[in-house]
């Protein structure tokens, strides 16, 4: 299973890669945007986790372009700040499956993204 | 055919026309019964005494007319079909009959078998066809009145209501509690009901936009479930809505009493649980104290039987509340890392003696192959294994108890373990081998008078090994013994995951000159507490309540706090609440530890939500007591593993405070906005930033690191490597940001670095930044105390930073 993960914090991003590596995904990283979107192109991924706040396109435009322009279904996770409850409604409404808020326990992620991927699994 | 046959009555008075009209009726291929009438008069005494189901009338009669001899005739017998017979030429004459109720008509010039024979056919069709009809008529009749007879007897009401929304049909016996007949409803506007049956109106709404559906609604006193559905007409339009409502009100009355009693057992095994536990509690501790003063022999004898009896009575009670809880469905798993081979030694290792009372041999087989550590319930696994072998001594008498486990299954990261328990013993006879794992049963009620027992533990058992995704079964042949097989699937995990604090480790902890605050109304508790510490070298302060627990934190610096949950005038949540939200550092920062009787569920949440740091249960055994004040006072939390603790005598909440985010937003911090609004007493700028609650003395705490990594240190060294990288940085850019006045770019980079000082359990920080970033939301001008809190951040992270080098270069 390939897991994209768009994440501007360093910290964030390895530890997430840590993580869902240590639990046999492979893990493709992206460090903005941009680079996110090139990727899920380029390499159909699985599952998307990604940050709200990231340069040149936030995670609400990763979200709808995926859903709208690419015409994609890939289960997205949404990595939010606290405090930012509104944009998550709004990342929900352009087709995001799922968010999970900073700091979170590393076992939560995982319970999300294994729960997503079945889901994923079970509806093809 | 017999079907075919018609019985004809023929009025006519001309006898030739009579004669030729029989003879040509008569040659027809119909069986025909003929009659004959002379005039109009004779032919209705005939139809009443005759049905017929044809008649043949002249339209020319002596002594009345065509048209009034036809209406008689047809009033009088309205199922007979009448041919009007006229002269030729005068068809003005039949057409006149026919409008007046002919069947058909024939001139007499037609009288011949060809012509007959088409009306023949024709009456004999009308008359299947008449037949049919009264057939369907009496069917539908049937029909009707079964369902009337449905509607008068049964608690329904069905109804319909038309497009606007008018009852055209309101009946059954459901209208009865209603008060209401089904004359007062008919013809009124569904809005008659909005005050009974609130919901109709809406009901009716969704049925006129098409939607049918089943709902529960209230009406009064009493409950309907509504089933409804939109009619159509015959271009598939809405027309109106259509339903049954079913008086189901003693069902909703049941099932809420069901409920109710549900929860009214649910809190009687709390309270039961506590009521037992705490009485329990004294006689197992002091019985302990007492084995430890000198005692004559006797005396130790009678002590060592009242401790060994009330721990047996402890078990049966854990069994209880155990089934109940699984019977309610709150049985919960932990995941801890733990060593399957070790803890089934152990397991085995406390029933040594017993086996060796009863000269029993007693062993334990582990396939190499079973990983050396596993993550799951080694608690729940003790309480199955400590059940099945403690059955097969108790049914053993002589021979030997056989404990094997097999590797079944292994994959990269997860293993079932097949486990095996045998027994020489009395075994299970074929007819109770079915029932052995149900409720209440045991083999036998004889069993139960010979060896004990509640005839619970295999039902826990199974629930146990079935809740963990196992299966369990068993092999037995009476006479010869009986052999439980189960298996659970565990994940592998890391053997340097397995700390486990032996008994002799127990033995080197030491509480000595510690001082602990034990918050407790119960006085026998009070001194076991006190007895027990004490004799730790620890210093010991009592409180009677939350309250004055309080106040003696304030006067006084302790280790740790044990605290009573039901206290009188403030419980032990309430006090643990106020700790945590405590102006004082000091205070906030002291661990909590409940000393609860009610090992549930729910118990356990409340005791997280208050803020607390970890528990034991109500009795508990020294050294469980002493392992876990251990535990909660040492800096290193995380390594504690209760894989020794058995039944869950005690447990540290691990939970990473900020999972928790209302009471964990207190628990650590201090209380932002309202603290910092305050006026500041002092009068620079330098005094004021003292007086914000950022702890100067922070220190780094990397556990959520850890846990996260499970102890991998190149990982922990890489992130505290991007940490000191980029933080540095960071806070030199919001400097140069609040020089140039840019609150958006600065509340930007707050917002990013916020979450990393977290992972490092800075959470003081991580609050002083989520200030700033709203301070700066927004505004044009100069925001308040922002530059007070960059200086506090600042300052604060440059001691960290040489925490973190320094912790850096001890891991490397």
């Amino acid at each position: 299973m390939k897991v994209l993960v768009c994440e501007d914090d360093e910290m964030v991003l390895k530890m997430v890669e840590f993580r869902l590596r240590k639990e046999g995904y492979e893990i493709l990283l992206a460090a903005d945007g941009k680079e996110a979107l090139e990727k899920v192109r380029k390499e159909n991924p699985d599952l998307i986790i990604t940050d709200i706040m990231m340069p040149y396109l936030t995670g609400l435009e990763i979200v709808h372009q995926i859903r709208k322009d690419l015409g994609l279904q890939t289960p997205i996770i949404i990595v939010s700040s606290i405090g930012l409850e509104k944009t998550v409604l709004e990342a929900f409404q352009l087709g995001a499956d799922d968010f999970i808020t900073k700091p979170f326990s590393p076992n939560e992620l995982s319970v999300r993204v294994k729960k997503l991927l079945m889901k994923a699994v079970s509806s093809t | 055919m017999k079907t075919q046959h018609l019985r004809i009555l023929i009025v006519e008075d001309d006898i030739v026309d009579r004669m030729t009209i029989s003879k040509t009726l008569r040659s027809c291929d119909f069986s025909t019964e003929l009659y004959f009438a002379e005039d109009a008069e004779d032919a209705i005494v005939q139809v009443s005494a005759n049905a017929f189901d044809c008649v043949f009338l002249d339209y020319n009669l002596p002594g009345s007319d065509g048209i009034s001899a036809l209406k008689e005739i047809s009033n009088q017998s309205p199922d007979s079909l009448i041919i009007i017979m006229t002269t030729h030429g005068v068809i003005h004459n039949a057409v006149d009959a026919m409008r007046n109720g002919a069947h058909d008509y024939m001139t007499k010039d037609e009288i011949q078998k060809d012509r007959c024979m088409q009306k023949l056919v024709s009456v004999y069709q009308a008359r299947e066809q008449r037949l049919k009809k009264q057939q369907l008529e009496r069917k539908l009749k049937e029909t009707q009145d079964q369902l009337q007879t449905v509607i008068n007897t049964s608690p329904i009401v069905l109804f319909s209501l038309n497009k606007d929304g008018h009852f055209i049909l309101f009946d059954g016996k459901g209208i009865a509690p209603l008060g209401f007949q089904s004359s007062d409803i008919v013809g009124k506007h569904i809005s008659f009901l909005s005050t009974t049956v609130p919901m109709a109106e809406s009901l009716y709404l969704k049925g006129l936009a098409g939607e049918s559906g089943n709902v529960v609604v209230h009406a009064g006193e009493f409950y309907f479930e509504i089933f409804y559905s939109p009619t159509y007409d015959e271009f598939d339009r809405v027309k109106g809505v259509t339903g049954v409502a079913t008086d189901v009100t003693n069902l909703t009355r049941a099932k809420k009493m069901a409920e109710e009693a549900a929860e009214m057992k649910q809190h009687f095994i709390a309270n039961m649980s506590h009521e037992i536990r705490t009485p329990m509690h004294a006689i197992i501790s002091m019985s302990g104290m007492m084995l430890k003063t000198s005692l004559s022999n006797e005396q130790e004898f009678y002590a060592a039987q009242i401790q060994k009896s009330s721990s047996n009575l402890l078990v049966i009670i854990n069994d209880i509340l155990d089934f109940s809880k699984a019977d309610l469905g709150k049985m919960t798993f932990e995941r801890t890392a733990f060593g399957l081979s070790d803890i089934s030694m152990q397991t085995i290792e406390l029933f040594s003696n017993q086996a060796l009372e009863k000269s029993l041999s007693l062993s334990i087989e582990v396939d190499p192959m079973i990983p050396a550590a596993v993550v799951g319930d080694p608690t729940r696994l003790t309480q199955i294994l400590n059940n099945l072998i403690n059955n097969a001594i108790k049914f053993t008498e002589k021979g030997s108890i056989k404990v094997r486990l097999m590797t079944k299954k292994l994959q990269h990261d997860q293993v079932v373990v097949g486990f095996e328990v045998t027994d020489t013993g009395i075994g299970i006879p074929k007819q109770s081998i079915e029932q052995i794992f149900d409720s209440f049963k045991q083999a036998s009620n004889d069993t139960t008078r010979k060896f004990g027992g509640t005839g619970l533990g295999l039902s826990i058992v199974k629930r146990l090994v079935e809740l963990q995704g196992g299966k369990i079964f068993v092999r037995s042949t009476p006479g010869k013994g009986s052999s439980f097989f189960f298996d659970i699937t565990y994940d592998i995990t890391d053997e340097s995951k397995l700390l486990r604090p032996s008994v002799s480790e127990v033995d080197s902890i030491s509480l000595d000159g510690m001082r602990i605050l034990v918050a407790e109304d119960n006085n026998v508790n009070q001194f076991i507490a006190k007895k027990l510490l004490g004799d730790w070298g620890v210093e010991v302060h009592l409180a009677e309540n939350g309250r004055i627990a309080l106040e003696h934190l304030r006067e006084n610096q302790y280790d740790i706090v044990l605290m009573d949950i039901q206290m009188p005038e403030m419980s032990g949540y309430e006090a643990t609440e106020l700790i945590r939200k405590d102006i004082c550092e000091r205070i906030r920062n002291t661990p909590v530890m409940a000393m609860t009787a009610h090992a549930t569920q729910s118990e356990m949440e409340r005791c997280i939500v208050s803020g607390m740091n970890g528990y034991i249960s109500k009795p508990y055994s020294p050294e469980t007591l002493k392992k876990t004040i251990h535990a909660l006072t040492k800096q290193e939390q995380s390594s504690y593993t209760e894989a020794s603790a058995t039944k869950n005598e005690a447990g540290i909440f691990n939970m990473p405070q900020l999972q928790i985010p209302n009471s964990g937003n207190q628990a650590w911090g201090y209380d932002g906005p309202m603290l910092l609004q305050r006026p500041s007493p002092g009068k620079d700028s330098q005094s004021s930033a003292r007086s914000l609650p950022i702890n100067t003395g922070c220190r780094i705490n990397l556990s959520y690191l850890k846990q996260i990594s499970d102890g991998n240190d190149e990982f922990i060294i890489e992130m505290i490597e991007i940490f000191l990288n980029k933080t540095p940085l960071a806070l030199e850019e919001m400097n140069e940001h609040f020089k140039q006045r840019n609150w958006e770019e600065l509340r930007q980079i707050a917002h990013r670095i916020k979450p990393s000082f977290t992972y490092i359990g800075l959470h003081d920080i991580q609050k002083a930044l989520g200030e700033i970033e709203r301070l700066t939301l927004d505004t044009p001008e100069e925001p308040k105390n922002v530059d007070v809190l960059l200086t506090q951040v600042q300052n604060v992270s440059n001691s960290i930073f040489s925490q973190l080098r320094y912790e850096l270069e001890s891991m490397r």
